[in-house]
């Protein structure tokens, strides 16, 4: 007996026998062919391969409309009939795996098919499945799988290894900076100015040191230790400026030595006077008479 | 005040044959709304009028008790968290039954079209040939991304990712896929059964 559905692409053709006591229903399964508009090869096989077609199908057609994976449970179905979907979306690879008659006869079919033609023959296969007089022994569960079966059969160890990575970096970095020194803190009480090594050869009024004369002791060592500006213009604006100072200190102040004194001047970047020393003989006899 | 009846009492005998999947409250999880948002979506894409249609056949399938009118359909709809305006309101389970039976019936009524849309857009991928160029193909495929843009909350992750045509128009078209199936003579419980994959205990 011949039980033939028939979709624009896909046709399914079932040949089987019925028991004397089933009357038309076809308990039996002979040879079932499979046949795609368009495409060459056709599918054939005996009840295993349609047990693992129809299983195969119906899963990969619950998996098309959820986009969840539904993995196969029976390894041997697995191997049989294999659907997956190709990039883009638009493609189906539907694999099987005939098994050998010898060594070398092993056979494995292919066929990519578009989504209307997987469609029809998801159609053709609910149609088999509805018509109970057809096979009514195989059946499929078309029910939504559980949240511990979506998640996969990755193995644990795959799926643990972010945390373990996580956390494994968590320790090493906490372990580091155990090693690492805690930073000082350092109490701001000298800062160190920056040194200008200029002299001012002046006929103009001397400078006033603004702070101590005598510079102790701390502030020289961190007066050698500054930097020293080097930047021309930079000179050029602590001249004008100091040379401002000057004027604003001594006011109404007659010149009353024409000599040259010669003063060296510690300033910072902003011009503040930190040192006053004399540089030549003059200067330094002159210095206390110097505002 | 009306009296709510129960709904053991008044079930359609059109949803019995959707099971209740085994949830952990009867609730339908965030996926499933927003599928079912989205299917419809599709279907109002590919036939102007769809949405009117929806109502009238409610009525036909005796399930309008359920989906009484407008405004309670829209207030279903907008259970979807993805939605502007989304009203945090649950969606039960014979609500979403009763939308999906009516997915099945009108996408049955537009097998003709889907089929047709999905041939056109296979023969234009094959020959890498733009969407646009087939007017019907377009007309859908615009129609979806003014709804979907329109309804759709552009502050949500999952929607933001969409700001791209080419994106969202792969997406109409996995839409288009899916109602195809929904035709078949076990899509409605295909259907059905895909919504809470991954969801039930």
């Amino acid at each position: 007996m011949r039980r033939q559905y028939m979709l624009p692409n896909c046709t399914l053709i079932i040949d089987g026998f019925s028991d004397v006591t089933a009357g038309t229903k076809i308990t039996t399964l002979v040879n079932v062919e499979c046949q795609f508009t368009g495409i060459k090869e056709h599918l054939t096989g005996g009840k295993e391969f349609f047990e693992s077609l129809v299983k195969s199908v119906s899963d990969y057609a619950q998996e098309f409309l959820s986009g969840v994976p539904h993995f196969v449970t029976d390894e041997k179905t697995a191997t049989l009939v294999h659907l997956q979907q190709l990039e883009g979306g638009n493609l189906h690879r539907l694999k099987v795996a005939t098994p050998a008659q010898t060594d070398t006869e092993k056979k494995n079919t292919q066929i990519d098919l578009t989504t209307v033609q997987l469609f029809d023959l998801v159609e053709a296969i609910d149609q088999f499945l509805a018509d109970s007089n057809t096979l009514p022994d195989i059946t499929v569960n078309v029910g939504p799988i559980s949240k511990e079966y979506a998640l996969g059969r990755e193995p644990i160890v795959k799926r643990a290894t972010p945390l373990f990575v996580g956390v494994g970096s968590i320790a090493v970095f906490g372990i580091i900076s155990y090693f690492l020194p805690i930073p000082e803190v350092k109490k701001p009480d000298n800062i160190p100015p920056e040194t200008q090594t200029k002299t001012t050869p002046t006929n103009t009024p001397t400078p006033k040191p603004q702070a101590n004369s005598t510079p102790s002791a701390e502030v020289q060592s961190a007066i050698n230790k500054s930097l020293a500006i080097t930047d021309s213009n930079q000179l050029r604006f602590l001249a004008r400026k100091i040379q401002r100072q000057i004027r604003n200190k001594l006011g109404e102040t007659i010149l009353v030595n024409a000599d040259n004194l010669v003063y060296r001047l510690t300033v910072d970047k902003q011009g503040l006077i930190y040192e006053v020393k004399p540089m030549n003989k003059l200067a330094t006899d002159k210095l206390q008479t110097t505002p | 005040m009306q009296v709510k009846s129960t709904p053991t009492n008044s079930i359609p005998i059109i949803l019995e044959s959707l099971p209740n999947p085994p949830l952990t409250n009867n609730l339908c999880p965030r996926r499933t709304k927003m599928q079912i948002d989205l299917i419809l979506l599709a279907i109002e894409a590919i036939e102007l009028g769809a949405a009117e249609a929806m109502l009238i056949i409610a009525k036909q399938l005796e399930i309008d008790e359920i989906i009484k009118d407008r405004v309670k359909f829209w207030q279903i709809r907008t259970s979807n968290h993805l939605r502007r305006g989304h009203n945090r309101r649950e969606l039960t389970l014979i609500e979403a039954k009763a939308l999906v039976v009516m997915i099945s019936y009108l996408s049955k009524r537009l097998t003709v079209t889907i089929r047709q849309l999905l041939l056109i857009y296979q023969q234009l991928s094959i020959k890498q040939i733009p969407a646009e160029n087939d007017y019907r193909l377009s007309e859908y495929l615009e129609r979806f991304r003014a709804h979907f843009r329109a309804r759709m909350n552009p502050r949500r992750t999952l929607i933001a990712s969409y700001q791209d045509d080419a994106k969202l128009d792969k997406l109409a078209m996995d839409l288009l896929a899916q109602l195809l199936f929904c035709t078949g003579t076990s899509g409605m419980i295909r259907l059905w059964n895909s919504l809470f994959d991954g969801e039930v205990k």
